[in-house]
């Protein structure tokens, strides 16, 4: 009998404080585990994953999860991603401690009034306010970048550690940058906000976009070209080569009829800029996902005024087909986010490699002062030269004018046009 | 039996439409994929335009006789996409089968030249921006390229007659590629001219002129900087201006100094010193303005003498009406001529100093509200600017000053030893400043022997929003025949100063300053003062 009632009393205990459960694994890709109360169980398909618990994907693996308001999120390879609180009375809170969530938020969630977020989502160092559908955050621990593709997000800085309430996210949040879809925002460890929202480039933002389960291949897209030329004559910059595309738009008006509604996303002014703690990188700058490293569009960048973005030349990089940045061949970005330049001899062999720092930020009055990219220290004799991209959005220390550096990994160069 | 009916009805309806659907689009799936594309293309997403597109090419090029103007729209906007998406080579084969099926809208020939321009297919590039500006697109900047590509194909000619073309376009195409049209055509003369034994001569007859034309277009354009660039460049390789001096030094850039400040300040002791033997103190405060110009042009005699004259004036004037306050009211006219000889000493530059410096000052010395001459010095200087050590340069200058005074008797010799040394550290800048002044008057009572040392911190910006220096300076002088009276006297002067630039010229300083005189006669030599100021500067 005393066993019967300790057995009553366990079971009435679980279901009365057991954690709830608020998503469902619908796809898994390679390895992945999920830690409940101290204990880690590899996941499977049809697995339920209670509030508290923590996902964690490996190397080329990946996790589709269906929450209990129908809201989807994808974790990425090589993420942990904790989920703080999901609880349906309140905005829920995810922690992405390290990796790459990918998710696409239902719009009646809740049914909470438009100006206030759905769902937090946290970082060491940034916390997004989801009051949209479709996004993609990342961080490597140390920079946070996030690219939103559908809806409205707000993002800012996250300062406290440990677990704060949604109220106190909402606040946090309400004083960050609003971002409207196909704008980026970058959030690096030194400076006390995000970049101001840009528009990504255009190639990069249409991979991340199919890209939600982060399975295609990290190879070069089928574009690549890498003997072409930029498409802007020295002398001119990309705004004057550019064709306002009104031509092709009454073309087209005479076949079908176009929706008014039809907007191309715009962001009133295309070029970058520094202002005091401002930071606003050019539209149509990439950002190398892993890391938070922005790469801004060389001067060879032509202006599509379709879109308000530059279209980088090929020099500047490409986007792989799944949508991340590809550096140029003498360049890495390690996900930590430092840049490494190799100086290669003309059959591509390695002669000696360095590491670009910009370290100082640009003052208000001088913005341009601050960059020097210096200490590019060599294992031998080699000296680096880091002229690889001389209108790419790169820059080596023989034209410190082009860029400006606004923390220890991350180059931003102005104004694509100077 | 009825649910066989059924499923055979439905089996064959359901085969109906699959071979309609594959036979042809209809045209309400038509204009579908074109909203879409359309949709696509306004969002940017040009692969999944393409994807659009060549699906309704498909569909279309099934039909028995397909609308050739469509066509030709699928493949012009194609053409467009491709060209976003940097693939040029397909861009190119787009706009071709566009122009086989007769499809040529206005901006077709540019969008073709680009793409063929960013593959290297320049005469072809060029025929088609021909097109472009024949159909009065974009003309300014298809000149431009058709000038560019000339240009590059080695045609100079060619090159330079369609940049110089641009000039004959109306003001608005050609504005925004006028500047780097002129720019070319200052790189085509440099081209023509640089292999001549004589390149210098028309570098800077020609060359130089023109670069310059062109930058006077627009002084603030993101070209300019890099014409002026050109332009230096040319200077520096054809000696056409002295940039360096024998011993390394560079010469200043701009050569002139000119800068203007206004001060207005509070004085918590106004002092009377006229002739700089004597100092009363008003014990009274008063508002002051001072108002200051100095001018200096350095000019270069071959590459090691530079000769600099310089024109200083300045004007106080004080609130207080009080005859012991306004009898201060003063200026100063200051010429002077620095000459330096720059040679080099332990292997790094030096300099040898000779200075000339003339004052004159005007004050209201009998409190009669006009200002009356006060004082008028001349002063020769020598010295030797140096760099023995490699924190900063050290400077000895010996001076000898006459003075003559409105009073006979005040008139006096000044014979000094300077020591200046800068010291560079990682942030700030150290100055040490030291000197022995030896002051002989006319009324020997008041000669005296001095010494001062004065040290002042120049700080590096805070926080990128203001500069701050500080100072402080003691002076010990020694009224040699007067020492019972005054005793050895001492002046304690600390100063603080706080800068913030203002765009490039305008500086707003806020100023510290305290003074405390030591001596024996406390009714005639001592006296404490504050003064708090606030100065605007302009530096052209």
């Amino acid at each position: 009998m005393k066993l019967f009632t300790l057995f009553l009393m366990v079971f009435f205990y679980q279901a009365a404080f057991a954690a709830p459960k608020v998503a469902v694994v619908k796809l898994v890709r390679g390895d992945a585990d999920v830690l409940t109360l101290g204990k880690t169980t590899p996941l499977k398909v049809d697995d339920w994953v209670e509030s508290g618990a923590v996902v964690k994907t490996h190397e080329k693996s990946f996790v589709k999860l269906i929450f209990v308001d129908k809201s989807q999120m994808n974790v990425g390879p090589n993420s942990e991603m904790k989920i703080e609180s999901f609880s349906g009375k309140d905005s829920g809170v995810i922690d992405l401690v390290k990796g790459k969530i990918r998710s696409q938020v239902s719009k009646d969630y809740l049914q909470i009034n438009k100006d206030k977020s759905k769902l937090f989502i946290k970082t060491q160092n940034a916390v997004m306010g989801v009051r949209g559908t479709d996004f993609m955050i990342s961080t490597n621990g140390t920079n946070t970048s996030t690219v939103l593709f559908e809806g409205e997000v707000v993002f800012n800085k996250l300062e406290q550690r440990g677990e704060v309430s949604s109220s106190k996210l909402e606040s946090i949040v309400d004083r960050g940058v609003r971002m409207f879809p196909g704008e980026f925002s970058v959030m690096e460890a030194n400076r006390p906000m995000p970049t101001v929202p840009s528009l990504l480039n255009v190639q990069q933002r249409e991979k991340l976009e199919k890209n939600q389960d982060f399975s295609a291949d990290k190879g070069p897209s089928s574009t690549d070209n890498e003997s072409a030329k930029s498409v802007v004559p020295a002398g001119l910059n990309g705004q004057q080569v550019s064709n306002s595309g009104e031509v092709l738009k009454s073309e087209v008006a005479q076949v079908v009829t176009v929706d008014s509604q039809t907007k191309s996303p715009t962001s009133s002014d295309p070029d970058g800029f520094v202002k005091g703690d401002l930071v606003k990188p050019a539209n149509g700058s990439f950002v190398h996902i892993d890391s938070g490293v922005i790469i801004p569009p060389g001067p060879g960048s032509v202006l599509d005024a379709n879109t308000n973005t530059y279209i980088p030349g090929q020099e500047a990089g490409k986007v792989g087909a799944d949508g991340n940045y590809i550096p140029p061949k003498n360049i890495e970005i390690t996900s930590d986010g430092k840049i490494l330049v190799k100086t290669l001899d003309p059959t591509g062999r390695q002669l000696a490699s360095g590491t670009l720092s910009p370290t100082t930020i640009a003052p208000e009055d001088k913005p341009l002062d601050g960059a020097v990219l210096t200490d590019v220290s060599l294992p031998g004799t080699n000296t680096v030269d880091t002229r690889f991209a001389p209108t790419g959005g790169f820059t080596g220390s023989n034209d410190p004018t082009r860029a400006i550096s606004t923390s220890s990994d991350v180059i931003i160069r102005a104004k694509p046009n100077q | 039996m009825r649910l066989l009916a059924w499923m055979l009805i439905l089996g064959m309806a359901l085969t109906a439409f699959a071979q309609d659907d594959s036979l042809e689009i209809t045209q309400a799936t038509g204009n579908n994929l074109f909203k879409t594309a359309v949709e696509n293309y306004s969002q940017g997403k040009y692969q999944a335009t393409v994807e659009e597109l060549k699906t309704l090419e498909t569909s279309l090029s099934k039909e028995p006789s397909p609308n050739r103007e469509t066509l030709g729209l699928i493949q012009y906007w194609m053409g467009i996409c491709y060209n976003r998406l940097q693939d040029f080579s397909e861009a190119i084969g787009r706009f071709d089968k566009s122009l086989a099926l007769d499809y040529a809208p206005v901006d077709l020939h540019y969008e073709y030249g680009q793409a063929l321009f960013a593959a290297d297919k320049l005469s072809e590039s060029r025929l088609q921006f021909r097109e472009s500006l024949k159909r009065k697109f974009k003309r300014g900047v298809s000149l431009y390229y058709i000038g560019f590509i000339s240009r590059e194909l080695g045609e100079r000619k060619k090159a330079f007659t369609f940049f110089k073309a641009i000039d004959k376009l109306p003001e608005e195409e050609a504005q925004e590629v006028r500047q780097a049209a002129e720019m070319q055509v200052g790189d085509i003369y440099l081209e023509q001219v640089e292999k001549r034994s004589d390149a210098f001569k028309s570098v800077e007859t020609y060359v130089i002129p023109q670069y310059e034309k062109a930058f006077e277009i627009d002084k603030e354009s993101a070209l300019a900087p890099q014409i002026r660039e050109k332009i230096v460049k040319l200077q520096r390789k054809y000696d056409l201006i002295l940039f360096q001096l024998r011993n390394g030094r560079p010469t200043l850039n701009p050569p002139y100094f000119l800068r203007i400040s206004q001060e207005f300040g509070h004085d918590t002791n106004v002092t009377f010193s006229p002739a700089q033997t004597t100092i009363s103190s008003s014990k009274q405060a008063s508002l002051y303005s001072k108002t200051d110009l100095i001018g200096r042009y350095t000019f270069y005699v071959r590459d090691y003498i530079s000769i600099a004259p310089e024109l200083r004036f300045n004007n106080t004037y004080y609130f207080n009406r009080e005859p012991e306050i306004y009898r201060n009211d003063n200026y100063l006219i200051a010429p002077a001529v620095r000459t330096a000889y720059e040679h080099t000493l332990w292997k790094k530059p030096a300099a040898f100093l000779v200075d000339y410096d003339f004052s004159e000052a005007r004050r209201d010395v009998n409190a009669e509200e006009k200002l009356e001459f006060s004082s008028r010095s001349h002063a020769i200087m020598i010295g030797e600017r140096f760099n023995y050590w490699d924190f900063g340069e050290t400077t000895v200058r010996l001076r000898h000053r006459m003075l003559d005074s409105y009073i006979e008797s005040s008139n006096s010799n000044t014979s000094s030893l300077v020591f200046e040394q800068i010291k560079s550290l990682k942030l700030n800048t150290l100055l040490f400043y030291a000197s022995y002044d030896r002051m002989r008057v006319t009324d020997d009572l008041f000669d005296t022997d001095s010494f001062t040392f004065r040290v002042d911190l120049i700080m590096t910006r805070v926080k990128d929003w203001f500069t701050p220096s500080f100072g402080l300076s003691y002076t010990s002088t020694d009224p040699i025949n007067d020492r019972d009276a005054r005793g050895r006297e001492a002046l304690i002067n600390p100063s603080a100063r706080i800068s913030k630039t203002f765009k490039k010229n305008w500086r707003a300083n806020l100023k510290y300053d305290y003074q405390k005189n030591d001596s024996k006669d406390d009714e005639n030599f001592a006296y404490t003062k504050s003064v708090y100021a606030f100065e605007m500067e302009y530096i052209f």
